[in-house]
């Protein structure tokens, strides 16, 4: 199980970055919202194996649970990956607004 | 009494949400914007005083304790970067609202502004590893929208590295939470601290040190990674330059200095290594790029990246003796930095520019001027009887104790190169004369201005006329860090 997440984070991680590097802010975008992604799934991960364990509400005695933090922890990074990807966007809107492309490149070298 | 220490966050986040009631430019807002950061004012003052004599506080939130509550944690060294921070602001609000009309300038600037404060704020005084998180994306949101927020057209393109490289940081930032809480199963940074003990010898905290340095790096502008501040700090009118110089580059260095130097344990040297590795070209790249500008306001961002390579070569190897070297060193860059470049807005306004070739004539008529840019740029070379100098000499004699020579020589290169760059600043600016540069000296009001600055002068010049009162504060919490490592407290 561990094994499958971690490979998960890291292909997810690889083609976040990937898409970041490309010259199109659009890739941009959806890079980095896939980067939030993977780093929720990192942290989900840090919780450790979770079959044969319940849910952290314990009615009678001591049983197996999971971890509650890092899911307390991801309900945070999310509201604010939420908040910054919104902003991302109109900014990257408002780029487009004044240069008409989508392209990086022609964005920073264009001279007012 | 303990509950005081909430409130350098809950001040400025209050303020900064009353100040959003008035929608129409309003002078009740800037009594309030001033009244709260005099309020923040003294409450730094008085939480220094408390730590000083009684020692670090802390108090956990609802009453829960550590695992499951957040602690929120003040030392002395927390209290001295509140009230540095609240005296830069209170300088900046007074300048800022003494030379703009009522009219002029953005409605919700000082409450973004505010919203900022409260977010450093709140890093200076985390005492867990997430909660340190929040702090750093509050300050960030808000930085972003205030870096937009006037921008012109053309401008914004410029911020796009600052966002895109802040983006990347918290994400990192996020994923080393993880990984702190998946070696030692919890974030609080006592318990961190006191389970580090047991485990020196494990190479995960290797990898740990170095995401968090790379972390912080990006937020404080370390050598491969400073690109992004000379070119989005000019974008800034200047009061707000000087606050972001003060906060937003201090709290990614106070960050690292509290993770190593009192939750991660003392021996991991690779990453002691690598700060010094980088700290030299931080230092030289800073002050040569620094030297080719041709503009005021952005050779001095650029002689900020410069000292951050001094301050990252003070605080290793996280011992007392160069912890208490740093903070000394940080309080006088604060000061000095953030009134510098106010008087760059000064002379901004006084020429219509602040590019060199267009900028003469001052010395003729604004002699007042002229001597506060010395002495503060002076006090940025070293020059003796001003406050670098005391830090300076402290940091070398540091460093030759731990045998950093390489270190010892990129540092005084380096100060004798930011000399220049003073200096060339200074005599194109003030000591030449140009019959075609005309001075706005009727409109600009420079008098009251530079008066304003002058208070930040005068405590930068205490600090280098009576150094033992700032070396005393500086040992104490430099002992107060490494006390909490040991877990004396």
């Amino acid at each position: 199980m561990t094994i499958i997440i971690s490979l998960v984070v890291a292909i997810m991680f690889g083609s976040a970055i990937y898409m970041i590097l490309q010259k199109s802010l659009i890739k941009m975008l959806f890079g980095f919202s896939l980067l939030t992604h993977a780093i929720n799934i990192l942290v989900l991960s840090v919780a450790g194996n979770p079959i044969g364990k319940k849910a952290p509400i314990i009615l009678d005695g001591a049983q197996k649970i999971i971890d509650p933090l890092p899911q307390a922890l991801i309900l945070t990074a999310i509201v604010i990956g939420f908040g910054v990807t919104a902003f991302l966007i109109v900014f990257l809107y408002r780029l487009f607004l004044h240069s008409h492309t989508t392209n990086a490149e022609v964005i920073l070298n264009h001279d007012d | 009494m303990t509950n005081m220490i909430l409130l350098p966050f809950l001040l400025p986040l209050f303020t900064g949400l009353v100040c959003l009631f008035w929608r129409h430019p309003s002078i009740i807002r800037r009594y309030i914007v001033i009244g709260s950061v005099c309020i923040q004012f003294i409450v730094g003052w008085l939480l220094l005083k408390l730590t000083l004599v009684n020692g670090p506080m802390s108090v956990t939130i609802g009453g829960w304790q550590a695992p499951f509550g957040i602690e929120v944690y003040l030392d002395s060294f927390s209290a001295i970067m509140v009230l540095l921070a609240s005296i830069v602001q209170l300088i900046s609000f007074i300048y800022r609202f003494s030379h703009l009309r009522l009219t002029q300038g953005h409605p919700i600037r000082s409450s973004l502004l505010q919203f900022m404060i409260a977010g450093t704020n709140l890093a200076f005084i985390a005492g867990d590893f997430f909660n340190l998180f929040v702090a750093y994306e509050i300050m960030l949101i808000a930085s972003y929208a205030i870096f937009i927020l006037d921008a012109k057209e053309g401008n914004i393109k410029k911020i796009f590295p600052y966002l895109i490289i802040n983006l990347i940081g918290s994400a990192l930032f996020l994923c080393a939470a993880a990984f702190c809480y998946s070696i030692f199963g919890t974030l609080n940074f006592t318990h961190i601290a006191a389970l580090s003990n047991t485990m020196l010898a494990d190479p995960r905290l290797w990898v740990l040190g170095v995401l968090i340095l790379c972390v912080f790096g990006i937020k404080s502008g370390f050598f491969p990674l400073y690109y992004w501040l000379p070119n989005s700090y000019p974008i800034l009118p200047h009061s707000t330059m000087a606050i972001f110089s003060a906060t937003l580059t201090e709290v990614g260095l106070y960050s690292i200095i509290r993770i190593f130097g009192s939750v991660l344990p003392h021996n991991i040297t690779p990453v002691y290594f690598l700060i010094t590795f980088l700290a030299i070209p931080t230092m030289l790249f800073g002050v040569i790029s620094a030297l080719t500008r041709r503009c005021i306001i952005e050779s001095l961002c650029l002689q900020i990246v410069c000292q951050i390579g001094f301050i990252m070569i003070a605080m290793t190897p996280f011992t007392f003796e160069s912890l208490s070297a740093c903070i000394f060193y940080m309080g006088h860059h604060i000061l000095v930095v953030s009134s510098l470049l106010l008087l760059g807005g000064v002379i901004r306004r006084l020429c219509g520019t602040d590019h060199l070739d267009n900028v003469a004539n001052l010395w003729k008529h604004t002699p007042l001027l002229g001597i506060m840019f010395l002495i503060q740029g002076f006090s940025l070379a070293g020059l003796p009887f001003f406050s670098g100098f005391w830090g300076k000499l402290w940091i070398l004699s540091n460093s030759f104790q731990y045998a950093q020579y390489f270190a010892v020589i990129a540092m005084l290169l380096t100060s004798f190169l930011t000399m220049v760059n003073v200096i060339k600043i200074w005599a194109r600016a003030f000591w030449r004369t140009d019959p075609g540069v005309k001075l706005h000296l009727d409109t600009s009001n420079w008098r009251l201005l530079s008066l304003i600055i002058g208070v930040i002068v005068i405590i930068s010049l205490t600090m280098g006329l009576y150094p033992d009162i700032y070396t005393n504060i500086s040992k104490v919490a430099a002992k107060q860090i490494v006390s909490q490592r040991i877990g004396l407290h």
